[in-house]
């Protein structure tokens, strides 16, 4: 490819574009009978970041009948000279245009990456609309949490996969390859895929609406096509194909170190959390298989840290025995261990005590609202005393930097949860000044997100506070927060209410995203590419309005844009979850055995998997 | 038991995009998978005692590249060469080994000159002739000055006492310059700014389609030998 050539020297980081990684797999594309492009819709460094790529690369790769490759979204500087020299999308293995694949598969981390999956279509040189794609064209699929509502995203993509794609994605490819060899066209292929567990073909669905523009009811075209399409989710984690081979990134990306994925879920039951219902129930692994994986995957990428990743890590039962016997093992040829996200209490700082000899960072804690009342509203199991003694033990074990987050906006917030988030963090500084840490070094840094509700939690019916709302608050904060030793992060919640708009759509608001990308909107959730007047008038010119979608407050007996999508925990739950939150009380986690009746394990046949805790050896 | 070794490479074809800093952790990782034991620097935040003697630019290839590195313990430099090489991705390979003396200056104090080759398409007939006269013409010059851009900043800067060698050879439609170049923290000719004074005097040269090799790394001006 010379005309590739000549353009990278034009790009910044040209690296992202070539491909030819350690432990990238180029496989023979004769001999394939189905070829897969995995898309990921932002840049190199976010996409390699991300553990479910390399799960679902490598699971496909080992099939000797298939091959995966792997195509990232190129920056405003590289699109901008692919489309100048007509370069189409291609991957990184092969440096193979995107349109020659089989099946395109994008994965849905975050609303605001839907105008870069129109756009890599574009660039394919394929029609955005599955309608306006023939046989010739890729298949297109999408999976990933976004794909719980996937609705705004129903007329481009061809099938959506729900949960969790380690069995469901190697059964469609023997579907594809069955139907290949019997040349059956696309229809009917999408008809015989519809028949998996887990996978949603929006196009054999009718959507009716009611006068008030609300969603009246989604009715299958077929008679065996479900109503209701389920979740995937995997049985058994710990024996689940794991990578031991992951691609080892180019140039450095997000998260540049092992993966070690110790269980999948979370028990905790937070009410804004979607990934803790989609991931439901949690699945411990055991730590034996979690010892031969690290030792594996430090011998074949050459890593020099070995990251806990999980929704919540220091919750896996086995935690502290797994750590130190990963130390013993690796800490002498200079591999160190690290957490990527700690519970707020002194039982993390103790664990981030024994990995991270050197302090050099600074520990971050999520108590996500300022007081025990809109804690317990969004079950967050928190209380200003865990708080108070985390911080205590980390700045006595010589940290002098606390990160802390929040959200703004979560439902019922009033004034006062904002003076709470204030006085919470100057009693972080005072705990700080107590054990003597330095007036030069001590610093605590405030982070308030804006809350966007999700689908399948039990906030799904809930509104998002109005943007002159969430900006008022900032102003609030930013105002109480002026003083010494804190500094207060935020971002304009512009791009959260767009990302509200989404993550609660429907399929009207395809006409939305397409009028959005061809007026140039692009990776939306970088602030420096992010045009909220654009789309602005993309909602305009679709004749809608963004704030009908953000601030839609449902009743619970009303169909949502999503509820021909289950995600395993039953809706009357969330929505006895959601009463309990506006009564402010709180549900108990289920890893201690106590069921609160989700409803997810009698539906899925499934039930957690908890080791118990015990912090002898492993 | 400390020991140092010099290790030159090539990083050829796509990996020239790679860029100086991905180059060193990707050469940590690849001596970590081959499980060579290399010498960590003391202190709190130890880092591997390994160095790149001089950045390449983003998109020049490197045929005879230097590396320095220490070793917890002796190994013999073909082992060194030969378990590398079976772990280094593709484009970046290990041409030879050898061990070194304990020196005062490290090789990236010591690197001050390198050859380049610069293989530029022409865009219309060009005769062996005018190189010729070009390439003598600009050596003629007592100065020449071009612009850098750094930091947003815009600044003169004279290149003529960096250019030590420099000759172009026109063959089937390309045209090869070998250069010898200032290179190093004591200054920096950069090859495209020889292609653009070129182009600027007038050969018919399309800067946008050159490739850039470089060669052999130089030390003190008093010797020809090369670093390795």
């Amino acid at each position: 490819m010379q005309q590739l050539e000549k353009i990278l020297p034009q790009v910044q980081k040209p690296a992202r574009y070539i491909g030819g990684e350690w432990n990238s797999v180029k496989k023979d594309w004769d001999k394939a009978k189905v070829r897969t492009a995995f898309a990921f819709p932002d840049v190199y460094e976010v996409g390699m970041s991300y553990l479910g790529l390399q799960i679902l690369y490598h699971l496909v790769n080992q099939r000797e009948d298939s091959l995966m490759e792997r195509v990232f979204a190129p920056w405003a500087d590289m699109e901008h000279l692919m489309r100048q020299e007509k370069i189409p999308l291609y991957t990184l293995e092969s440096h193979r245009s995107v349109k020659e694949f089989d099946i395109l598969a994008f994965t849905l981390q975050y609303e605001m990456t839907f105008t870069n999956i129109l756009n890599m279509m574009d660039m394919a040189g394929m029609p955005v609309r599955s309608a306006d794609r023939d046989e010739n064209m890729p298949l297109v699929i999408a999976g990933g949490p976004c794909a719980f509502n996937p609705e705004p995203l129903a007329d481009f993509i061809d099938l959506f996969i729900l949960g969790e794609g380690e069995e469901v994605l190697p059964e469609m490819l023997d579907v594809y390859i069955e139907a290949k060899e019997k040349s059956i066209g696309r229809e009917e292929l999408l008809y015989q895929l519809a028949q998996l567990q887990g996978v949603y073909v929006p196009s054999f669905y009718n959507v009716e609406y009611f006068e008030s523009g609300r969603v009246k009811a989604v009715t299958p075209k077929y008679s065996d096509v479900p109503k209701v399409v389920n979740k995937r989710l995997l049985k058994d984690v710990d024996k689940a194909p794991f990578p031991t081979h992951p691609i080892v990134p180019s140039i450095g990306a997000v998260h540049d170190r092992v993966m070690l994925e110790v269980q999948r879920g979370c028990t905790r039951g937070c009410r804004f959390c979607q990934a803790g219902v989609l991931y439901r129930p949690v699945r411990e692994k055991d730590p034996q298989t979690l010892l031969k994986q690290a030792e594996d995957i430090v011998a074949n990428t050459g890593y020099d840290e070995i990251s806990l990743t999980s929704l919540s890590t220091a919750d896996y039962s086995k935690v502290r025995p797994l750590i130190t016997a990963l130390l013993d093992r690796h800490a002498g040829k200079g591999v160190n261990v690290s957490l990527p996200s700690l519970r707020v209490d002194a039982f993390s700082v103790d664990m981030a005590k024994e990995v991270q000899k050197v302090r050099r960072s600074s520990l971050t804690f999520a108590p996500e609202a300022g007081t025990q009342r809109l804690r317990d509203v969004i079950n967050k199991g928190v209380t200003e005393e865990n708080l108070i003694n985390a911080v205590t033990g980390a700045f006595a074990a010589g940290w002098h930097s606390i990160k802390l987050y929040f959200m703004i906006g979560l439902p019922t917030e009033t004034y006062e949860d904002l003076d709470g988030i204030a006085s919470l963090a100057q009693k972080v500084v005072k705990a700080g000044l107590d054990q003597g840490v330095s007036r030069k070094r001590l610093k605590v840094t405030v982070s308030a997100s804006s809350f966007v509700p999700k689908s399948h939690t039990a906030f799904q019916w809930e509104p998002q506070d109005t943007l002159e709302e969430l900006r008022a608050k900032q102003r609030y904060l930013k105002d109480k927060l002026k003083v010494k030793f804190i500094n207060f992060n935020y971002h304009d919640s512009a791009t959260s209410f767009m990302e509200a708009a989404l993550a609660k759509g429907d399929r009207r608001l395809g006409d939305v995203l397409q009028r959005a990308v061809g007026m140039g909107c692009r990776f939306d959730g970088w602030d420096e590419c992010f045009q909220y007047d654009k789309w602005l008038q993309a909602y305009e010119d679709a004749g809608l309005d963004p704030k009908w979608y953000a601030y839609q407050l449902y009743d619970y007996d009303e169909t949502l844009p999503w509820d021909h999508i289950d995600a395993g925990v039953s809706k009357r739950y969330l929505a006895m979850e959601h009463k309990r939150a506006l009564q402010e009380q709180v549900t108990t986690d289920c890893r201690d055995g106590k069921c609160p009746g989700c409803g997810l394990c009698p539906s899925m046949e499934i039930e957690p998997l908890v080791l118990g805790r015990d912090d002898n050896g492993v | 038991m400390v020991s140092k070794y010099k290790i030159m490479f090539a990083k050829t074809g796509m990996s020239r995009f790679t860029s100086h800093l991905d180059l060193s952790k990707l050469f940590e990782r690849a001596l970590r998978r081959a499980d060579i034991p290399i010498a960590f620097s003391q202190g709190f935040n130890p880092h591997p005692k390994m160095s790149v003697a001089v950045p390449l630019a983003v998109g020049v290839a490197g045929e005879r590249e230097l590396l320095e590195v220490e070793l917890k313990e002796e190994m013999e430099p073909q082992e060194i060469t030969r378990r590398l090489n079976e772990k280094l991705p593709a484009g970046v390979k290990v041409l030879n080994v050898k061990k070194t003396e304990k020196q005062k200056k490290s090789l990236m104090a010591m690197v001050q000159q390198a050859d380049y080759r610069l293989e530029c398409m022409v865009t219309e007939d060009l005769e062996q002739s005018e190189v010729e006269q070009v390439v003598s013409d600009l050596l003629k010059c007592s100065s020449i000055v071009v612009q850098r851009k750094t930091k947003g900043k815009v600044k003169e800067s004279d290149i003529r006492s960096g250019i030590h060698f420099l000759e172009g050879k026109v063959d089937s439609g390309v045209v090869t310059f070998n250069a010898r170049l200032n290179t190093g923290s004591g200054g920096n000719v950069r090859p495209e700014e020889i292609l653009i004074q070129l182009k600027e005097a007038g050969l018919p040269i399309d800067c946008t389609c050159c490739r850039i090799y470089r060669g052999d790394l130089y030390g003190d001006e008093s010797t020809t030998d090369s670093l390795w």
